[in-house]
């Protein structure tokens, strides 16, 4: 079945038409275009398509758009602009925390949604707020530093 | 995947009518079971019927008399993340975390993964331990079920036709009650355990009480009350005793072979973890 809703995005709202068996995930990429959010493995294991839904983090492809009528949904595209980077990615960047860069967005949103609620995370914090979100690539070691200078240059101070 | 029609009911009556008018609708929360039974083909539903604007079916409560109420849409996450529950209900507060991985435990809840009954649910032991009760709405009324008796098979349960999990309710534990999860799995996160315990120990009357259950090593998590008796019948609790109480535990569960692990495996690691469990808290003061 079809249905109108409205989602809003990063701050906008938008109207899509979605069927019942849409997931978050391919409404986001293919109607709405928010393409920094990636199909992992659309089987909620690898956090590549991590969103945050009124305030949560979570995957996108375990979400059914028809769910989200009148959600607040944050992707990347929320985040910086050119020249004015999200201390986020700025710490991405200088932590050489991205290498083919398919689970940053992901793990961006992660990062974020852990210090929108923890301004000042453990490194056992950090990781469990990561634990979802995998990379083969760099080993996280990056991943992890980034995020905690993310946090010491956005938290104000820091114990 | 397979197309579905979908219901978002505003209460529970309408949820019931709209489960009971097709048989071929299933209950939705969080979804990390369903939607993904769903995408790989194991689950043929019609509709499927959101419970998540049902208000009296969200929170947590909890009281030092009535112990603790898991409402159907309580998250792990949420389950994890508050105090009292690590305090009162360690071995539920660490099984509840140990589930899937961050972004999963905000949409899985307590109630579902006991509904997917699952032999490796994370929740069913700690519950078990506790001797947690099921409530149970359906087109007859309320009912309860213990959760031990609520599990049937491998993913089938005590639920009929048209009935929906409203609530777990948790007693009190006996006073000074300490428990703790442990589960053997291959990664840290995003992995079903091989082997789970939950042990639970308390003093009365200046003797020390167990409790054991087991999950991922039978076709349903058990509660092994042969080795708790046992154990209770000790005069004194000793590495032998010990011993001969994780033998108990081993020979009482009839494990497969699975992806995770082998039926051997399984026997040989809930005898390895049954004695860590006891040798820890036998040295532990319990008021």
């Amino acid at each position: 079945m079809e249905k109108k809703i409205t989602i809003i995005l990063n701050g906008k709202e938008r109207e899509l038409t979605v069927n019942s068996n849409e997931t978050l995930l391919r409404a986001l990429r293919d109607k709405l275009y928010a393409k920094s959010v990636k199909e992992g493995c659309n089987a909620q294991e690898c956090g590549a398509c991590t969103v945050i839904v009124n305030g949560v983090a979570v995957n996108s492809c375990g979400v059914l758009a028809i769910e989200c009528d009148g959600a607040v949904v944050e992707t990347l595209e929320s985040i910086g602009e050119a020249g004015n980077l999200h201390p986020l990615q700025k710490a991405f960047m200088s932590n050489s925390a991205v290498q083919c860069g398919f689970c940053t967005p992901g793990m961006i949103m992660s990062a974020k949604a852990l210090l929108d609620r923890n301004p000042h995370p453990t490194e056992s914090e950090i990781k469990t707020a990561l634990s979802g979100n995998l990379c083969r690539c760099t080993g996280y070691r990056q991943i992890i530093d980034a995020v905690k200078e993310a946090a010491e240059k956005t938290g104000g101070d820091h114990e | 995947m397979k197309k579905f029609d979908y219901f978002a009911p505003q209460n529970l009556e309408a949820a019931i009518k709209l489960l009971q008018s097709d048989e071929n609708r299933i209950p939705y929360a969080g979804g990390t079971d369903v939607l993904e039974n769903i995408k790989a083909g194991h689950l043929n539903v019609n509709g499927i019927v959101d419970l998540k604007k049902i208000s009296e079916l969200q929170g947590i409560y909890f009281d030092e008399e009535n112990g603790l109420s898991l409402q159907a849409l309580a998250t792990m996450n949420e389950v994890c993340e508050w105090d009292l529950i690590e305090e009162w209900y360690t071995a539920l507060f660490q099984a509840c975390g140990s589930v899937g991985a961050y972004q999963v435990r905000n949409r899985a809840t307590v109630v579902g993964n006991i509904c997917n009954a699952s032999p490796a649910a994370d929740s069913s032991s700690p519950l078990m331990l506790f001797d947690a009760e099921v409530e149970i709405y359906g087109p007859e009324g309320f009912r309860t079920i213990l959760v031990e008796d609520f599990f049937k098979g491998p993913k089938k349960t005590d639920l009929k036709k048209g009935e929906i999990v409203t609530a777990i309710q948790v007693p009190l534990p006996p006073e000074g009650m300490k428990s703790k999860y442990y589960r053997l799995s291959r990664r840290k996160a995003l992995d079903l355990s091989a082997v789970g315990i939950s042990v639970g120990c308390f003093t009365e009357e200046n003797r020390k009480f167990f409790r054991i259950a087991v999950s991922a090593v039978h076709f349903v998590p058990l509660r092994i009350r042969q080795a708790e008796d046992y154990l209770s019948s000790c005069e004194k609790i000793g590495e032998e005793e010990i011993k001969k109480a994780a033998k108990m535990v081993k020979d009482t569960v009839n494990p497969i072979t699975d992806l995770r692990a082998s039926a051997e495996y399984r026997k040989e690691m809930v005898e390895v973890y049954v004695i860590k469990a006891l040798r820890e808290f036998n040295e532990l003061e319990v008021e």
